[in-house]
């Protein structure tokens, strides 16, 4: 796997683990069986590699042992042969120069009874070869290497002086058996290299650790790649003396080779090597090192890591199936809890319980939830409850604060009523006071006023009268005769006098002196009603009569407005009334009206009387300019004005509906800005 | 094999000392009885094989025993851990010997030259 698609892989796991625990517990148990196998499938393979190893070369141990024992008691058995042989009586002879040929004789059949590989050679004393098995022999003196050393010596790899390949020699020195001490010579036997070859083998080198540097001849013989070799670390001179090896050995590892056991580096390349030495006897200082290649071994250590490998998938497949079973297993009341738990927030029923079987931590879990639902679901129906308790709290404090503001306001109300009631009660009595005080005046002036008026009034007939009489004296005294010339004097007299026009005029002044003085009267008469309201006496009265005296009063104001009044009187019936108190109504509102008809050029006022049930029914219609609504909810209040200050009083519709009150009957206004105001009073007929 | 008229010569190595032996000396060399010539030398005693004329003469004349008798005897005294006497099988091998071991004591067959040896006794 390259290193970019493990780097992809690796979030790919997580987030395919990342949703379920069973997932995380597979993957967990996995990595741990994972990594629990391959710590121990290391350890086994290590162990089986050095058991494997360690066997091997215990087997390489015992190849060379067997090898170097081998040698070691072939060479043995030589020389325990050679001592014996040298102690024969027959070696005596060797003393007399084997005239007998019995030592000859005996080395022949010594080497023919013995099957011996190499030959034996006899010296005497001197170094004189008295006999050999060998009868091809050119030296007849001992060489300087077959010295003997001492009772028996072993002569390392040489050259057979002799001639004929490498050899190594046994040598004894024969000794008499009649004379402890006296020497007869040397015995030599000789054993061909070949067979030592033979010995070693294959695989096998056979190396000599020499105390002394080797003879320069001993080295010239040896094998191809043998080579004496001075190792710095070691006083001793390695020498090869012989190879078994189907590939040349570099003089460089004879040393690693010679110390070392184990895997080791020859010319690059690793070989099992193991080793043996002779550390006592006659093959002291030979070493037989076995190498061998460790193709099959690491052949063995591969398979059995092969083995491993397959085992682990083997495993790995039951396992990975047992542990998903397993964690979905263990984790299924979890799942079942979860999705439970999902539920009841997605459909808030806290109704719902969980049943689970498991008596582990998981169910004592669903219990405690389920202890907890049940909690949450009385909380919740108490939260309900609370909630429908505080709904209708809520609802009747609502109520209540609606029932008090509305009391409130309606209290309010009464208060603003109340205070209005007591500023109109206040202005009442302010105006009463005004009234009482005016009316006093008003009392006083016309009670001043009444007896001249009286006179006047009360002379007005006796004046009549008297004109008429007059003028009756006056046509009869036309109607007597006269002289022409007085008549004409008479005549010329009424002429300048205008005498017709007089007596027309005369009437006519006389009719509205009459009339004026009756209008004071009236006048006075109303001014004394006026200042005397309550007092004013109720009586049977023609409403018209009222009007009229009322639009004759303000007849100089309606000419000056140039307002024309047009009349529709269909009562002509008499009311019970104050009619004093009733003609101060009517002069207020035909005075508001000529007021609104002020400012235009032709005003207009109607006045209808009508009977309507039990109603006497007074309409006042100006043409005048009107009044908003604001301005009409506020007429009846006392000192309300529209008026310039001075030119009104605030006092005259208040007044009226007072009035009108007192007669139990009912002023109404309509009113449309620039159209004009409608003032409608009712009074009853029946009080 | 050499005539057997002639007597018998027991020679020994010019080591040796004494120029002359007894006949008692020789049988006590031969029994194995003596065993040095003094002077550090020790007595090497050289018989023939069993089979020889001059043992058998030898025998008779300083044993006056047969050869099969004195073996039986020296077969006894080489369990007693001593060597009996070596075995040369002809004259010249004899003289050879003598010639060449300190204090070896043999016999030869009169007729040969008594080279290089001591001649100790004759016997006839």
């Amino acid at each position: 796997m390259s290193q970019n698609s493990f780097r992809r892989a690796i979030p790919r796991v997580r987030r395919w683990h990342e949703k379920y625990i069973a997932r995380k517990l597979l993957v967990a148990f996995f990595a741990v069986f994972i990594i629990t196998y391959l710590a121990t499938a290391l350890v086994v393979q290590s162990a089986v590699r050095t058991a494997l190893t360690n066997a091997e070369l215990d087997t390489l141990s015992q190849i060379a042992h067997l090898k170097l024992n081998n040698m070691v008691s072939r060479f043995d058995a030589l020389s325990v042969n050679l001592r014996a042989w040298a102690k024969l009586d027959v070696m005596n002879d060797l003393v007399s120069g084997d005239v007998d040929k019995r030592v000859e004789n005996t080395l022949a059949s010594l080497k023919k009874d013995y099957a011996l590989k190499g030959e034996i050679y006899a010296f005497d004393a001197v170094g004189k070869l008295i006999a050999s098995s060998n009868r091809q022999h050119e030296v007849s003196s001992l060489p300087e290497i077959w010295k003997p050393q001492s009772q028996l010596s072993f002569v390392d790899k040489h050259a057979n002086p002799f001639g004929g390949g490498d050899i190594v020699a046994l040598v004894v020195p024969a000794v008499s058996t009649f004379s402890p001490g006296f020497q007869l010579g040397v015995l030599v036997i000789t054993y061909p290299w070949s067979e030592v070859q033979d010995i070693l083998s294959d695989q096998s080198l056979l190396l000599d650790h020499r105390d002394l540097p080797a003879p320069p001849e001993a080295v010239s013989g040896v094998a191809p790649s043998g080579k004496s070799l001075a190792a710095p670390r070691h006083d001793e001179s390695l020498m090869l003396l012989g190879s078994a090896l189907n590939f040349p050995v570099p003089a460089e590892s004879l040393v690693d080779l010679a110390h070392n056991d184990g895997r080791l580096k020859i010319g690059g390349k690793e070989y099992l090597v193991n080793s043996t030495q002779d550390t006592s006897g006659l093959l002291v200082g030979w070493q037989v090192v076995v190498v061998r290649e460790p193709d099959k071994l690491n052949q063995t250590i591969n398979s059995v890591a092969l083995k491993l490998a397959a085992l682990c998938a083997i495993l790995a497949i039951p396992l990975t199936l047992g542990i998903g079973w397993l964690s979905r297993r263990l984790t299924a009341p979890l799942r079942d809890l979860t999705r439970f738990v999902t539920s009841i927030t997605v459909t808030q029923d806290l109704s719902k319980r969980l049943t689970l079987r498991s008596n582990d931590e998981l169910g004592v879990l669903a219990a405690a939830f389920n202890q907890m639902t049940e909690k949450l679901e009385s909380s919740a129906k108490d939260q309900e409850h609370l909630l429908q308790e505080l709904r209708v709290f809520t609802e009747e404090l609502e109520s209540k604060v609606a029932e008090r503001t509305k009391e409130l306001t309606a209290s309010n109300f009464e208060l603003i009523r109340t205070l209005e009631n007591l500023k109109a009660a206040q202005s009442q009595l302010i105006h009463h006071e005004k009234m009482a005080s005016l009316g006093q005046l008003v009392a006083g002036v016309a009670h001043e006023l009444n007896n001249p008026i009286g006179f006047i009034y009360a002379n007005f007939p006796h004046l009549e009268e008297y004109v008429l009489s007059l003028l009756s004296l006056l046509d009869e005294l036309h109607r007597l005769p006269l002289p022409e010339d007085v008549q004409k004097q008479r005549e010329a007299l009424y002429a300048a006098a205008d005498l017709e026009f007089l007596r027309e005029d005369l009437l006519r002044i006389i009719q509205s002196g009459k009339t004026g003085a009756t209008r004071i009267r009236e006048i006075v008469s109303s001014l004394r009603s006026f200042s005397h309201l309550g007092e004013a006496e109720v009586k049977l009265a023609r409403l018209e009569s009222g009007l009229d005296d009322t639009i004759a009063l303000l007849q100089h104001q309606l000419k000056a407005a140039n307002i024309k009044v047009e009349r529709d009187y269909q009562l002509n019936a008499s009311v019970l009334c104050r009619p004093g108190q009733l003609n101060q109504v009517f002069m207020n509102i035909l005075s508001n009206g000529i007021h609104a008809n002020k400012d235009r050029e032709q005003g207009g006022i109607s006045i209808s009387t009508r009977r309507e049930d039990d109603w006497a029914v007074v309409r006042i219609s100006d043409t005048g300019c009107g009044m908003p609504p604001e301005v009409i909810s506020h007429i009846f209040n006392p000192f309300f004005t529209t008026k310039q200050v001075g030119e009104g009083t605030g006092l005259g519709l208040s007044i009226s509906h007072g009035i009108i009150e007192d007669h139990g009957g009912k002023i109404e206004v309509e009113s449309e800005v620039g159209r004009g105001t409608t003032f409608t009073l009712r009074i009853p007929f029946k009080q | 094999m050499p005539a057997q008229a002639g007597g018998l010569v027991v020679i020994a190595s010019p080591q040796v000392a004494a120029d002359s032996i007894s006949m008692s000396e020789i049988a006590a060399i031969y029994t194995l009885k003596k065993t040095s010539w003094g002077n550090n030398i020790p007595v090497v005693p050289v018989n023939r094989e069993v089979s020889s004329a001059v043992r058998e003469k030898f025998s008779e004349a300083v044993f006056n025993l047969s050869p099969q008798e004195l073996a039986e005897y020296w077969n006894q005294l080489r369990f007693k851990g001593k060597v009996p006497p070596l075995i040369q099988t002809s004259d010249q091998a004899v003289l050879g010997f003598v010639r060449s071991v300190p204090g070896a004591v043999g016999y030869i067959d009169a007729s040969q030259p008594p080279s290089g040896v001591k001649v100790l006794l004759r016997l006839p």
